[in-house]
């Protein structure tokens, strides 16, 4: 039973460490918060259901085709709507309310348009169910934390060692200094956006096959994706993942060893004890204003 | 609205047409109530049908009653008839019954350990609630009882608990979003007995499963059939082709048929009241006896409000729904253990 239960941690802890990694992502290049993270999965999802299930596009095409399209939302989200707001010189906590709209958003459009019914995503890879360690896992799963580990060091490499990562970070740190150095601080808070959009929309379309596709897939995973970011330290890519895979091993534990009932209130639990305890989390990320 | 407008065509109720106003609660209680308020007073309604969703009846039902507007449940909750609500009845199944049922397939089919895994929502709490008492009623060992919250995606640590307690079977109070995931992650995680649920594992909950979904079984009035020659109750047939013809497919929630047979109710009550008086109108749904509906026969002469008291067993083999009789006389069942 506890190879099942850590395997089964590790497959729904990566999902929430992808929308920890947009999370991560957010905040690192420009300070913000949004609350559509969990309903970009659910896109994603749709527009691969769309591409891979209905145009019958290669699953490779069609993967690339989501991303390009949650990218190019994900940046025009940021231009017409967090920009124009951050141009009236708002306050953040409206940017998070103004995102929470936009989660609503998707989510009533998702129902317009693909309807109520939990659709099904055909299966990316020929075998339904592969073993390991003696455990039946569903190929997709294993994809799954395959993606969100590639995800999390290309992510990583790209906002450290690269010269745009570079002026995404700086112009998150002091957007007048960076603009003053050269660096076209509403062009990359725009790419950041696009690239946390295209992310989630990753997950969502790796998830299709395992859970199918419904309005509310993102719900949950977006909160819980929110709470990994924290616990890994909001802003660092590698704890965006070991958050998440930490909190998918606390649920799956807790449903096994103690009490599904208690599995939220403990996992929640978690998330305060380290706002208290260790709020940089456990990759000890700063805070942008410390 | 299939329903009304053949009533209409065959010249209204008592000779008057019917006037069909619909609104979309949302699922949401708060909503119902205000929609109940709109039709008691600016719509000015005769009668109501609906909502589909339990906890909306409980939130709007004092209202209706107190308005005198007769109106016919078609929820599954045991919760909102045991307000005892005098112009409320029933047109689907009380999922209490359903328990009962279920509890008998489980004695024929040789189990005698289940494990129950339901959902926090207030119905599934209840299913399973009724399924531990019905179950060990008939000396059937409950092993354990997890729960989810509605919105979880990962089952994982529930389903490696409730296969541990090595039960015969398990029981899931769900809906259908999560259907699928339940039936997958069971499956995964190698249980290879026999899963009941609650109420009807939908038809797209069973095309996400696919094989995942064979060896569930629930009783249940109607089915969401994936083709029309899947059907082969000559009544469910006739009201699935006109359905297609209307709305260009088949009906992808039972929703369809519970809101068919409930203006069919309806629609004898008043028939039977010979007037639109509330009081004539309950008493002419309480006298309808005999009356052949999609999900069954239906009697209100028991005066307790409900229509339906019995329905057909089904079990889901090689991704199709079957009767559970059936499966078993041809040799269903046998085949199922032998490749356990």
């Amino acid at each position: 039973m506890l190879i099942q239960v850590v395997i089964s941690g590790l497959v729904i802890g990566c999902v929430y460490g992808l929308i920890a990694l947009g999370y991560s992502l957010i905040y690192k290049a420009s300070g913000l918060m949004s609350f559509a993270q969990g309903d970009m999965l659910t896109l994603g999802a749709f527009l691969g259901y769309s591409f891979y299930g209905i145009f019958k596009l290669p699953f490779v095409i069609s993967l690339v085709c989501v991303v390009l399209c949650m990218f190019f939302l994900g940046l025009f989200l940021e231009k017409a709507i967090i920009r124009t707001l951050l141009k009236n010189h708002v306050l953040p906590v409206y940017i998070v309310l103004a995102t929470i709209a936009i989660s609503y958003i998707i989510q009533n459009a998702a129902m317009l348009i693909w309807g109520t019914q939990t659709l099904s995503f055909p299966q990316i890879f020929p075998i339904p169910l592969v073993g390991v360690l003696g455990v039946k896992v569903q190929p997709e799963a294993l994809f799954c934390i395959l993606m969100s580990l590639v995800c999390m060091v290309a992510l990583h490499i790209f906002m450290k060692y690269t010269r745009f990562g570079t002026a995404m970070r700086a112009a998150a740190m002091d957007a007048t200094a960076a603009r003053a150095c050269g660096i076209n601080v509403s062009f990359s808070t725009g790419v950041t956006w696009g690239l946390s959009a295209g992310v989630a929309a990753t997950g969502g379309i790796l998830l299709g096959p395992i859970y199918g596709v419904y309005t509310m897939l993102g719900a949950i995973i977006g909160r819980k994706g929110f709470s990994s970011a924290v616990i890994g330290g909001f802003g660092n890519m590698y704890g965006a993942i070991v958050g998440g895979i930490l909190l998918g091993l606390v649920e799956t534990c807790t449903s096994a060893y103690i009490s599904s009932a208690y599995k939220d209130i403990i996992s929640y639990s978690v998330l305060l004890l380290f706002l208290f305890v260790k709020p940089t989390g456990l990759f000890n990320e700063q805070a942008l204003t410390d | 609205m299939l329903a009304v407008e053949e009533l209409n065509a065959e010249g209204g109720l008592n000779g008057q047409t019917i006037k069909l106003v619909t609104y979309d609660d949302q699922g949401s209680p708060e909503e119902a109530v205000k929609i109940a308020n709109k039709m008691v007073e600016v719509d000015k309604v005769d009668a109501v049908i609906g909502p589909l969703l339990s906890t909306c009846q409980m939130a709007q039902g004092a209202l209706l009653n107190d308005a005198k507007i007769p109106t016919i449940g078609i929820g599954l909750s045991p919760s909102f008839m045991e307000n005892g609500w005098d112009y409320i009845v029933r047109s689907s199944l009380n999922s209490d019954y359903v328990m009962k049922i279920l509890a008998q397939n489980m004695v024929d089919l040789d189990v005698h350990s289940l494990a129950i895994f339901s959902g926090q929502d207030d119905s599934s709490k209840k299913a399973a609630g009724s399924m531990k008492a019905e179950a060990e009623a008939v000396g059937i060992t409950v092993t354990t009882t997890e729960t989810y919250v509605d919105g979880d995606t990962d089952f994982s640590g529930q389903a490696a608990k409730l296969i541990n307690t090595k039960p015969d079977a398990i029981y899931a109070a769900s809906y259908a979003n999560v259907q699928p995931i339940i039936a997958k992650q069971l499956r995964q995680f190698g249980f290879e007995g026999l899963c009941f649920n609650k109420e009807l594992f939908q038809a797209d909950s069973l095309r996400v499963a696919g094989s995942a979904a064979n060896g569930w079984i629930f009783a249940y009035p109607y089915i969401s059939y994936k083709t029309v020659d899947e059907c082969d109750i000559p009544n469910m047939k006739e009201f699935i082709v006109k359905y297609e013809a209307k709305y260009g497919a088949l009906p992808y929630h039972e929703g369809a048929m519970r809101g068919y047979d409930a203006v069919k109710v309806l629609a004898e009550g008043i028939k039977n009241a010979g007037s639109t008086d509330p009081e004539a109108i309950m008493a002419g749904i309480k006298s309808i006896s005999g009356l052949e509906g999609l999900g069954g026969t239906f009697d209100y002469t028991g005066g307790d409000g409900e229509g339906l008291h019995s329905c057909n067993s089904y079990v889901i083999a090689d991704e199709k729904y079957t009767v559970l009789d059936k499966w078993v006389g041809d040799g269903g069942f046998e085949a199922f253990k032998a490749g356990k």
